[in-house]
C-alpha cells in the first residue's frame, strides 16, 4: 500500500493539443480520493498516466517513494477498474479474478484460497464458473471489483467504474465500493463525472475543468466554500443560483435586476474583500436549499420573485422562481448526467430554483418573498470567477 | 427425442421457433410460402452446382466409364482397387504431409503479418500492396513465374549462386528428390498468406484494447498477452483459417500440375493430381470418382473436426461479457 504524488504532472498530445497543464496532487495511503468535472476535463486522462497507459508528458509521478514515470503498467502495482470493465469474455469469473495472480506464478492452491475469499466478499461464490456473458451488469461489476482487489495492489485507480449501471444499483454499488476501500485501506483514486458520487464517497474531491484543478478540497468545504463559479455551479444538484448583480457605492445595498437588497454587516464579517466591490459588478449566489419563503420579523437576505414552475418530489418542492435578473450560465456544468438534468434547461430561461419545504403553500404565477440567511449568500468576481470572501 | 433435438439448437434459433409457433396459421403459412421462393434460387443453384456432381461422383464410382460409351456397373471394384492402390496410398499420404506442412508455415507468418499490418506503421498501406500481390496472380501465372525462378541453370536463383556468392542456392530445387515437395508447401505459402494475413489483420483488429490495457495493468508482458489475450480472441479466425488452409491444400492441383506435375518420380504427386491423371490421362472415369468422392469425405471430416473441437459451431460471440 502507498501513496499516490503527481507533480506538475502535464499531458501533451501529438497534435499539440494540452489535455493536463501542470497537475499536482497527493493521494495518502488508505486515502479515497475523487476526480470530479464535466467530460472532456483530463481527469481519465491522469488516472491512465498514472496506470502508466498513457505516456506523461512533463512532471513526475511517485506512487510510494518510487518514481513510475517510464515503469511498465504491470510493474506499477496498480489494480484500475475500467469503466466497461474490460473482463475477459473467454475466461470464467474465477479465472477473470486469479489472472494477475497467475501471471504472478502464485501456487495454484493459495490462488484458490484468494479468489474464494474475494469471491466471498463479493457475493460472486455461485458464479466463479459462468462467463462474463452470462452475468448481469451488477455482477460483471463486481468481478471487475474483484480482479483489482484480489491482487492487494498498492494503490487503486477506478474510472467511472458506476457509470454503466442503473440508478439504484448505481446507489448500491457506491456504498459496496466505499465498504471495500475502507476495509483494505489502500489508497484510491477515483474518476466520475457525477457530483453526487463524488461528494458521497471522497474523503477529498478534486473538481477538474479542462484540465485544470478548480478547488480540492474534502466535500464539506467544496459545498460550502466553493472556490469559484464553477465549483459553485457544478457541486449542488440543484445547482446554485447565480444571478448579475451590482453593489452600490456605499456598499450597504446590492441590486438585483429592479431590485435593491440591504447586506447585513455579517456579509462583511464574512467576506470582507467585498468591501473593494462597491459601485461594481458581482455575481451573486444562494443554493436552492438555502432559499425558504420569508418570514417578517427575521432581518434575512429577501428577493421577491414570480414563481414559474413548481415540481413536487414528495420530500421537497422545486420552486422555479423569476427575479428580474440574469442567471449566470457556467460552461461544462450541464455536463454532469446527474437525475436532476432537466432543470437546466429551466435555468434558460432566466429561472432560479427553491428547494422548499413540501408543506410550502407556493403557486405557479404567484408572487413570494424568498429569503436566505446572509451567511448562505456568496459573492464571486464577474471576471475571473473567484469567490470573493 | 423431438424435445432434446430442440434443445440442442442455438438460443436464438429456439427463440425464433418459439415465435412463430405463437403466430396464428394462417400468417406461419403464408410467411412458409415467402420462405420457399425466398430460398429457391439459390436451393437451384447449389442442387445443380454442388450437390448433383457429388451425387453423379458417387454413383460413377460403381461404373466403369472411359469418357465416351456405354457405362458399365462393376460394383465395388474400383473402391477395392483403391484400397489396394499403392499409388494412392503414397498419393494420400504426399496430401497429408503437404496439408500439415502447409498450415505450419502459412498460420505463425499469417498471424505475425496480419499482426504488423493491423498496427499503425507509416507506409502500411504500401507494404500491404505489395505482400498482397500474389492473392491476385492467377495460379498458373505463378506456376510459370516460379518454374522460369527456379530453374537450376536459367533460373533467377541460379543466377543469384553463380553471380552473388550465394552458392546454397544452386539446387534443382523442383526436380530433386530432397526439395522438391518442400518447394512446393513454401510455394504454396507464397500464393496464399496473403488471405489469411487479411483474415489475421481483421481478427487482431476486433480486438478491443482495453483487454490489453487490462491485462497490462494485471502484469502482463506482451507474449503473456498474445497467449491470454489475442489467441483466445482470434479462436475462431484461426478456425476459418485452418479450415480453409487444411481443406484447401486437398484441392491443391493447378500449381503443382504446372511446376512438377507430381515427380521427380511421385514425390509431389498429390490425390488430386492422381484424380487428374485417372480421369484424363487413363480415362478411367470410375476410378477418378473413387478418388474424388475420398478427397470429398476427407475435407469434410476435416472441416466438421475443426467446427467440433474448437466450438466453433456454438456460435456465441467471443467479446459478449466483456462489458
Amino acid at each position: 500500500m502507498a501513496s499516490i504524488t503527481l507533480e506538475k504532472v502535464k499531458k501533451i498530445y501529438a497534435t499539440g493539443f494540452e489535455a493536463v497543464h501542470g497537475f499536482d496532487l497527493h493521494v495518502n495511503d488508505g486515502e479515497f480520493v475523487v476526480l470530479v468535472g464535466p467530460s472532456g476535463c483530463g481527469k481519465t486522462t491522469i488516472l491512465r498516466m498514472i496506470a502508466g497507459l498513457d505516456d506523461i508528458s512533463d512532471g513526475l509521478i511517485f506512487i510510494g517513494d518510487r518514481v513510475v514515470n517510464k515503469v511498465a503498467p504491470k510493474d506499477r502495482d496498480v489494480a484500475m477498474v475500467f469503466q466497461n470493465y474490460a473482463l475477459y469474455p473467454h475466461m470464467t469469473v474465477a479465472e477473470n479474478i486469479a489472472f494477475a495472480l497467475k501471471l504472478q506464478k502464485i501456487p495454484k492452491s493459495e490462488i484458490e484460497t484468494k479468489v474464494l475469499q474475494v469471491a466471498e466478499i463479493l457475493g460472486l461464490k455461485q458464479y466463479l464458473h459462468n462467463r462474463p456473458r452470462q452475468l448481469s451488469g451488477g455482477q460483471r461489476q463486481r468481478v471487475a471489483m474483484g480482479r483489482a482487489i484480489v491482487r492487494e495492489p498498492a494503490v487503486f485507480l477506478m474510472d467511472e467504474p458506476l457509470s454503466n449501471l442503473d440508478a439504484s444499483l448505481r446507489v448500491q454499488m457506491r456504498a459496496e465500493v466505499l465498504r471495500i476501500q475502507r476495509h483494505l485501506q489502500v489508497g484510491t483514486l477515483y474518476v466520475t463525472h457525477d457530483q453526487v458520487e463524488a461528494m458521497t464517497m471522497g474523503d477529498r474531491v478534486v473538481v477538474l475543468k479542462d484540465g485544470y484543478i478548480q478547488q480540492c478540497d474534502t466535500p464539506e468545504n467544496i459545498y460550502s466554500h466553493p472556490a469559484n463559479l464553477f465549483v459553485a455551479a457544478f457541486i449542488g444538484s440543484p445547482a446554485m443560483n447565480l444571478f448579475k448583480a451590482g453593489i452600490s457605492n456605499n456598499g450597504s445595498v446590492v441590486d438585483i435586476g429592479s431590485q435593491n437588497i440591504t447586506l447585513g454587516e455579517e456579509v462583511y464579517a464574512r467576506c470582507s474583500s467585498l468591501r473593494a466591490y462597491a459601485g461594481k459588478q458581482v455575481v451573486l449566489g444562494v443554493r436552492p436549499e438555502h432559499l425558504t419563503l420569508a418570514e417578517a420579523e427575521k432581518p434575512h437576505f429577501v428577493i421577491s420573485s414570480i414563481i414559474g414552475l413548481v415540481e413536487v418530489l414528495g420530500s421537497d418542492i422545486l420552486a422555479h422562481f423569476s427575479v428580474g435578473a440574469e442567471r449566470v450560465h457556467i460552461e461544462g456544468v450541464d455536463n454532469d448526467g446527474s437525475a436532476e438534468l432537466d432543470e437546466n434547461e429551466f435555468n434558460i430561461r432566466n429561472e432560479g430554483i427553491a428547494r422548499l419545504d413540501p408543506k410550502t403553500p407556493v403557486h405557479i404565477g404567484e408572487k413570494v418573498a424568498l429569503a436566505a440567511d446572509f451567511d448562505s449568500i456568496y459573492f464571486f468576481d464577474p471576471v475571473s470567477g473567484n469567490l470573493i470572501n | 427425442m423431438l424435445a432434446r433435438s430442440i434443445n440442442i439448437l442455438p438460443e436464438s434459433t429456439q427463440k425464433k421457433v418459439a415465435r412463430r409457433a405463437d403466430l396464428p396459421r394462417k400468417v406461419v403459412g403464408s410467411y412458409w410460402k415467402a420462405d420457399v421462393v425466398g430460398v429457391l434460387p439459390t436451393m437451384l443453384l447449389y442442387g445443380f452446382l454442388v450437390l448433383l456432381p457429388i451425387v453423379i461422383a458417387a454413383v460413377l464410382s460403381f461404373y466403369n466409364w472411359n469418357g465416351v460409351g456405354a457405362l458399365r456397373f462393376t460394383g465395388f471394384t474400383n473402391w477395392d482397387a483403391f484400397f489396394h492402390d499403392p499409388i494412392a496410398a503414397h498419393s494420400l499420404e504426399v496430401t497429408g504431409i503437404l496439408a500439415v506442412a502447409s498450415w505450419l508455415v502459412q498460420t505463425p507468418i499469417s498471424i505475425a503479418l496480419g499482426f504488423f499490418i493491423a498496427g499503425r506503421q507509416r507506409y502500411r498501406a504500401v507494404y500491404a500492396a505489395f505482400y498482397l500481390l500474389p492473392l491476385i496472380l492467377s495460379t498458373v501465372g505463378i506456376g510459370l513465374m516460379w518454374q522460369a525462378l527456379l530453374d537450376p541453370n536459367f533460373g533467377g536463383l541460379a543466377w543469384l549462386a553463380q553471380n552473388a556468392g550465394l552458392s546454397f542456392l544452386q539446387q534443382n530445387w523442383l526436380g530433386s528428390n530432397s526439395t522438391a515437395l518442400w518447394t512446393i508447401v513454401a510455394l504454396i505459402a507464397w500464393q496464399f498468406i496473403p488471405f489469411h494475413t487479411l483474415l489475421y489483420q481483421m481478427g487482431r483488429r476486433q480486438v478491443p484494447n482495453v483487454l490489453y490495457e487490462a491485462a497490462s495493468i494485471d502484469g502482463a508482458t506482451k507474449w503473456q498477452q498474445f497467449i491470454h489475450i489475442t489467441l483466445p480472441q482470434l479462436r475462431y479466425t484461426i478456425v476459418v483459417s485452418s479450415t480453409l488452409m487444411l481443406v484447401g491444400s486437398l484441392t491443391y492441383f493447378d500449381i503443382i500440375y504446372v511446376l512438377t506435375n507430381g515427380g521427380p518420380g511421385d514425390k509431389t504427386r498429390v490425390l488430386s493430381l492422381d484424380m487428374y491423371q485417372a480421369a484424363f490421362v487413363a480415362n478411367t472415369f470410375g476410378y477418378a470418382s473413387v478418388l474424388a468422392v475420398v478427397l470429398g469425405v476427407i475435407g469434410v471430416v476435416v472441416a466438421l473436426l475443426l467446427v467440433r473441437l474448437t466450438g466453433f459451431s456454438s456460435l456465441s460471440s467471443q467479446r459478449e461479457g466483456m462489458a
